[in-house]
């Protein structure tokens, strides 16, 4: 009898501390970040008041938050076309089985292990406005230099850039494993009926590849909604605020505005985003 | 004649595609080959591309006054650790998950699934308050456990664990062994390959992490080189020698072993997964 009881409670034995860390650091946190969203308070003294959505109805008139959503769309909108059509291109140029490509390949993906803050790190290197490279190379040209950094559009574009650098890799290895999956029996036929590669790309890889391409979309919308650590290097939100995005006005709303209860409420609202894009990437993962 | 044609094309493309990698790869080569130069090299106009005389100076600065060895130590200790947690956690997890049926078996996973949903952008301000609650901000053990319970790991082997046969266990309890037993020395010998897997992703993420310490910890002798470096590129009037050799100690581990173990990464089975 004894023995049995045990059999029984075995699985939830070895569950138990995956379940334990997951429940207190990511279950208690998101509830906490829910019911928090309806209340007013502060890290000292805790929740104080019961406001019901008012935190909500607030971000609709908060300039500083609706100006980094609508900065958000924009970045994302920019890093995701860009990302796709690049990774898309360096993945039909190196899915070749040369040692160049291989090798190529390793160079391109790179970026990738590097973490966000050494990226960062790297750009703000390059792109210096007194001190970079690219500003010597032009002055040594003759030209003036530009205030890479310190512009705001130039600012908003060195950010776009290195996002996208960073991040190319990882779908060019997507790409390639959906190109692998179309058989190689279609271009075949294609090149005996006298296509042209032009025409074998329109008319064969983009929609076969299509999938694919959908999946890529969506996952680097879900990164690029996140995006921070790169941000906060390069630019740190500025000049001004020209390059604060969500997650980083969630932090100064929390840690410097000591606001922990807006915060809150803000990260709700880039949760629904997430949420819903995710729940896409579930379907077309499942349908692919 | 056309073959040599073909080969010779061949080879120019080849070349072409390496030689644009390189160009892409200019920022992390322009950082490497800057952190060798010496302060007045570093600023020149025209730049040039090989330091001209090569110095350790940088990285001697770099980890003594700058305090890098031990921003490397903290983040080593807490890669280290936190790999270690998550290879126990999650293997106990998905061998329970693959290998017995129980009530809710099917719920547990699916809600191990769903933290993928939860990144950590969108509750450090709560994670920030249970960590505070715990006693576990500004210590190493606040970054270290709570990103160990990998939704990525226990779905990596879970999967792994499901291809081990049932006769296997099955004989071993009919010899006398215990489910202790059977997990720790059947299920985990004949997991390495997936458990190897997991160790190295995990430690490039938990290498790599920088929101966990940007939040838990404050105090200057627990940064590790995530923090520090973003810490001192934010400070008026940065000293790049120093910087840069510290950027450089920073990537160096995870250069080693992408370069050592770049078939793991660029395999689309694991693509997946790199993220987490």
């Amino acid at each position: 009898m004894r023995h049995k009881v045990g059999r029984l409670l075995t699985p939830y034995l070895f569950l138990a501390p995956n379940m334990l860390i997951f429940g207190i650091f990511v279950v208690l946190p998101m509830v906490y970040g829910l019911v928090y969203s309806f209340y007013r308070g502060n890290f000292i003294g805790g929740l104080q008041q019961f406001v019901g959505i008012e935190n909500y109805r607030q971000l609709l008139e908060d300039r500083a938050f609706l100006n980094s959503l609508a900065q958000t769309v924009v970045y994302v909108l920019l890093v995701v076309s860009l990302v796709v059509v690049i990774s898309l291109m360096l993945a039909i140029a190196l899915r070749t089985t040369t040692l160049g490509s291989a090798l190529a390949r390793v160079g391109f993906y790179l970026p990738v292990i590097l973490s966000p803050v050494v990226v960062g790190v790297a750009w703000r290197w390059m792109f210096s406005s007194d001190l970079g490279v690219i500003n010597a190379l032009l002055s040594s040209l003759g030209q003036s230099p530009i205030p890479w950094l310190t512009d705001i559009n130039w600012a908003r574009a060195v950010v776009v850039l290195a996002s996208v650098w960073s991040m190319v890799g990882f779908y060019m290895v997507i790409f390639i494993g959906g190109l692998n999956t179309i058989p190689t029996e279609l271009y075949q036929a294609a090149e005996v009926d006298g296509a042209s590669p032009r025409q074998q790309f329109w008319q064969i890889t983009l929609p076969l590849l299509a999938p694919t391409t959908l999946l890529v979309t969506i996952l680097a919308t879900i990164n690029a909604f996140k995006a921070f650590e790169i941000i906060l290097v390069l630019t740190n939100g500025g000049p001004g605020d020209a390059t604060r995005l969500l997650v980083q006005n969630i932090y100064l709303t929390a840690f410097e505005g000591a606001n922990p209860t807006y915060a809150s409420a803000q990260s709700v609202v880039l949760f629904a985003i997430l949420m819903v894009l995710t729940l896409m990437q579930l379907r077309v993962s499942r349908d692919t | 004649m056309n073959k040599n044609r073909k080969r010779r094309t061949r080879f120019a493309r080849d070349a072409l595609v390496v030689g644009l990698a390189l160009l892409f790869l200019m920022p992390v080569i322009w950082v490497v080959l800057s952190s060798f130069k010496p302060d007045a090299e570093l600023y020149l106009v025209p730049p040039t591309l090989l330091p001209r005389e090569p110095t350790l100076a940088n990285y001697q600065n770099a980890l003594t006054v700058g305090h890098f060895a031990t921003y490397t130590w903290n983040s080593f200790f807490v890669a280290t650790m936190s790999t270690l947690i998550a290879l126990l956690t999650n293997s106990m997890a998905a061998f329970a998950l693959a290998k017995y049926r129980f009530v809710g078996r099917q719920a547990l996973f699916l809600l191990t699934l769903a933290t993928i949903m939860i990144p950590l952008q969108v509750i450090m301000v709560p994670i920030f308050l249970v960590l505070r609650n715990l006693g576990l901000t500004d210590s190493l053990w606040g970054i270290i456990i709570p990103p160990a319970a990998t939704p990525t790991g226990v779905f990596l082997l879970r999967q792994y664990i499901l291809s081990i046969p049932d006769e296997i266990l099955e004989s071993a309890r009919i010899d006398g062994a215990s489910e202790w037993g059977i997990y720790w020395r059947i299920i985990l010998p004949l997991s390495v390959p997936a458990l190897a897997t997991l160790a190295i992703f995990s430690f490039t993420w938990r290498w790599n992490d920088f929101i966990w310490p940007f939040i838990v910890i404050s105090s200057e002798q627990k940064a590790t080189l995530q923090l520090a470096l973003a810490r001192l590129v934010g400070q008026f009037g940065v000293d790049w020698g120093t910087l840069l050799a510290a950027t450089v100690i920073t990537l160096l581990p995870m250069l080693i072993v992408f370069l050592l173990l770049q078939r793991y990464f660029l395999s689309d089975l694991t693509a997946g997964s790199v993220k987490g």
